[in-house]
């Protein structure tokens, strides 16, 4: 997928999340994940949202990728530092390489660090950010 | 400036923590100079073990796998996997503690923590590592993940053979493998698109169909274990004129039967 191709699919209206987002842990692990979210849109393409929540740590990622190509764009809030973009920063495809090297490029998002600040606040940020729709909750179980 | 081995331990010597805070569960959360292959720094955690005494455990808190499922690569999914994780786990005596890799600290231990934290990064580093021998694929990558296996397993094959089919038509087929006794041609199946699964599946059937009556080697479809969409009818349909095997799922018996 080139950065055009990425911006496009971005840009491109009415994604649409139908249901809720499930947050579980699985047997024996320490981090909540959902299953692949499908996310509807235009281009029928296999774009889909895992979201992860690290408790201990207070991390959570929303990461979109497509089937057949890899992780195309992620938010990672108070994750691992990344080069200069800190703990908090967001990976978005730059070349047709970066979804195999799981996005190397991040810029630092401090907006999205706010102390009291929710999963659900962010996640609205990311909606409006990936012109994305959601039609449900986000719900950790 | 001259180099020599008297100065080299301080010319080498570095600090294993770029920065450090304490998380909310009370676990003092450090960023380490080692990198996984996106760059992102790999962050140790150490997480007090009792509140009685001054024991820790240090811990990767699940991050290793969680970057590898980030990417589409299930770390636990294969017994070779698992296999894989347990070997390095046992060569760097790092443990495994739901779904996170772990070192157990004893007082002994904290003299030495810069060896622990670089011991238990290094198992991090090699186990991301796996990801470069299955990355997320898509059709071609696919059929190019199934010759790696092939050549890492020195089978004797021959990439992209042509046949005259019944019909008149050319069958193109993505292997044809030489065995111990007998030969076997090879189609991948593997789809980026749901919707075209179907299609997929009937030009491979068309194929084996198209081949049947004319060749004596043994017909093998090699499905993609990742890929979604791909109906139960269709895998059935293609059961009725080939021998077919879920790849990585079934490598071992794909590489039985391939060796025959």
């Amino acid at each position: 997928m080139t950065r055009v191709e990425f911006e496009a699919l971005r840009n491109l209206p009415n994604k649409l999340i139908a249901d809720d987002i499930e947050i579980s842990l699985k047997k024996n692990a320490t981090i909540y994940q959902s299953k692949a979210i499908l996310v509807a849109n235009a281009q029928n393409l296999l774009l889909q949202l895992n979201v992860s929540y690290h408790p201990h740590v207070q991390h959570y990622t929303f990461n979109f990728s497509v089937k057949g190509v890899g992780p195309i764009c992620r938010y990672d809030i108070n994750g691992a530092i990344h080069g200069n973009a800190g703990r908090t920063h967001k990976h978005s495809l730059q070349t047709d390489r970066c979804p195999d090297l799981h996005l190397p490029g991040a810029r630092e998002r401090k907006d999205l660090d706010n102390p009291g600040q929710t999963i659900e606040d962010v996640w609205k940020v990311v909606c409006n950010e990936a012109n994305l729709l959601h039609h449900g909750r986000i719900v950790i179980k | 400036m001259a180099i020599n081995c008297d100065i080299l331990n301080d010319l080498t010597t570095i600090s294993l923590v770029k920065s450090c805070d304490v998380v909310a569960s009370g676990a003092i959360r450090m960023a380490t100079p080692f990198t996984f292959p996106n760059g992102s720094f790999i962050d140790l955690f150490l997480v007090p073990s009792s509140p009685m005494f001054p024991s820790y455990t240090l811990t990767d808190y699940g991050y290793t796998a969680l970057y590898l499922d980030e990417i589409g690569f299930n770390l636990w999914q294969t017994k070779k996997r698992r296999q894989v994780i347990a070997d390095v786990c046992e060569q760097l005596d790092v443990q495994q503690d739901s779904g996170q890799f772990v070192i157990p600290l004893k007082d002994e231990n904290f003299t030495d923590l810069g060896l622990q934290m670089a011991r238990l990064a290094q198992a991090c580093i090699r186990l991301v590592d796996l990801s470069f021998t299955q990355r997320m694929q898509n059709v071609s990558e696919f059929t190019s993940a199934v010759e790696e296996f092939l050549a890492v397993k020195h089978f004797d094959y021959e990439p992209d053979p042509e046949f005259n089919g019944k019909f008149g038509t050319l069958v193109k087929l993505d292997f044809a493998v030489r065995g111990r006794h007998s030969g076997s041609l090879v189609q991948t199946f593997s789809t980026a698109n749901p919707t075209t699964t179907h299609t997929a599946s009937n030009e491979i059937f068309r194929k084996w169909f198209d081949l049947r009556e004319l060749r004596q080697e043994r017909f093998v479809t090699v499905v993609d274990a990742n890929a979604e969409g791909i109906k139960r009818e269709d895998l059935n349909r293609l059961a009725e004129l080939s021998t077919v095997f879920s790849y990585p799922n079934e490598q071992d018996e794909l590489a039985e039967v391939l060796a025959a």
